[in-house]
């Protein structure tokens, strides 16, 4: 049986205000009001005031003293410093999983599931399988602080894959890391690892930079 | 403003985080023990707000817990949670001065900073060290320019590494002396070097941390 991750309301409504300043629904410089968010996301204002100070703690967001709070710019320097830092430490996490090298059968049962997923275009499937797989890497880093961390920036910048030309070739490196953790191969993990953030830190610049185009 | 410098401190929340996480990684603070907003916040000298904020980035970290009616527990922790922390931490502030390196920052703050540290020392003021200690790290990570490093690093600030071994000179004169050679490294531009002694200087206080969990 799947953990379930019981997110509370805080996580999630940050979650939302930062896909909608990421794709541009809120412009920089905007003003969010406290009771404005709160009533067009349906919950009450305690939530909202603590997702503002993630997402201020982020950089997403600056606070004003009345707890509401400022779009900031998203700059491309900022995308990049993230995925600086979340290639940095997969590459650590990966490097740690492929020397401990734990049992890899979930891992592999993930990588097939998410190849059916994509065939059947099933990509909300894709998705969970995806982020299980890098979950149980980080895991396999045997280092909770680590493992926090990843899984505290995947939810910081996470845009769910919804091409299947992408999808399949992300999958087929999922794939290589597995057998690199299988033949306790850390450096060829770690190369590895490395273009698959990269890949998706080209996505998300696509994104940020285009999203006007796809919306 | 001209001639006039922005004065780099971090913001209340995250030393209030700070001075929190020290004392419950140092086992001050003890499993189960209840923390309430307005006794900490008399107790650090800062208003509520930052209190606030700092019990939830603790939260986030695993070491407190919080109570709807805004009180907390302390969590308990143990050596592998130390180990976690400031091996993340190394890897984290390694890869910072080899940018500082490879980038050719401007590095006159760190050597600032590390002076601050020497005339403390030299002065025998130990009691400030912990402040020029924490302005060195500061200073490298401001160098290296990666804005997200630079918050990742302050949520794993915890203030003075001391162990239950060493006196405050002894563990500013160890201190002092290992930044004197990351300086060094990173003057020369140095990146290998830089990146082994700060490795090797974040183990030290990890090692030095763990003697109070004997």
């Amino acid at each position: 049986m799947n953990q379930l991750e019981i997110s509370p309301m805080r996580d999630k409504v940050a979650a939302e205000l930062r896909r909608a300043i990421l794709y541009g629904t809120f412009a920089a410089f905007e003003y969010l009001s406290l009771d404005r968010l709160a009533n067009d996301l349906g919950v009450s204002k305690m939530p909202v005031r603590e997702a503002l100070q993630i997402l201020s703690m982020e950089g997403l967001v600056t606070i004003r003293p009345n707890h509401s709070a400022i779009v900031n710019k998203i700059t491309d320097d900022y995308i990049r410093d993230h995925f600086d830092v979340r290639s940095l430490l997969e590459q650590e996490a990966i490097y740690r999983a492929a020397v401990f090298s734990g049992d890899c059968t979930e891992l592999r049962d993930c990588c097939l599931r998410a190849d059916e997923a994509c065939k059947m275009e099933d990509y909300t499937q894709f998705n969970i399988y995806n982020s299980r797989i890098h979950q149980i890497i980080w895991r396999f880093s045997a280092n909770q602080k680590l493992e926090q961390l990843l899984s505290q920036m995947w939810n910081t910048m996470h845009i769910d894959n919804y091409a299947q030309k992408n999808a399949l070739a992300s999958n087929k490196e999922h794939k290589e890391m597995v057998a690199c953790i299988v033949d306790r191969e850390p450096q060829i993990a770690r190369q590895v690892m490395k273009s698959h953030v990269d890949r998706s830190y080209k996505m998300i610049l696509e994104i940020k930079n285009h999203a006007k185009d796809l919306l | 403003m001209k001639g006039l410098k922005q004065i780099i401190m971090m913001p209340a929340r995250e030393q209030a985080a700070a001075v929190l996480r020290e004392a419950i990684l140092t086992k001050k603070l003890k499993e189960g023990e209840i923390l309430t907003l307005s006794a900490t916040a008399a107790q650090l000298g800062v208003s509520s707000t930052p209190i606030r904020e700092a019990f939830q980035i603790l939260e986030r970290e695993g070491l407190i817990r919080l109570y709807p009616n805004k009180g907390a527990t302390v969590q308990g922790i143990n050596r592998k949670y130390i180990q976690d922390f400031y091996l993340t931490r190394a890897i984290l502030e390694s890869e910072s001065v080899v940018t500082v390196c490879r980038e050719k920052a401007a590095i006159e703050e760190i050597i600032k900073a590390f002076e601050s540290g020497k005339s403390v020392v030299e002065s025998r003021k130990f009691a400030q060290y912990q402040d020029s200690n924490q302005l060195f790290h500061l200073a490298i990570w401001n160098a290296a320019g990666n804005e997200r490093i630079k918050s990742l690093l302050s949520s794993l600030w915890m203030g003075s590494s001391m162990g239950s071994n060493a006196s405050l000179e002894t563990f500013s004169n160890t201190s002092l002396r290992e930044h004197e050679m990351i300086l060094d490294a990173i003057v020369k531009c140095d990146a290998d070097k830089a990146k082994d002694s700060m490795y090797k200087h974040i183990i030290r206080s990890m090692e030095s941390i763990l003697t109070r969990f004997e």
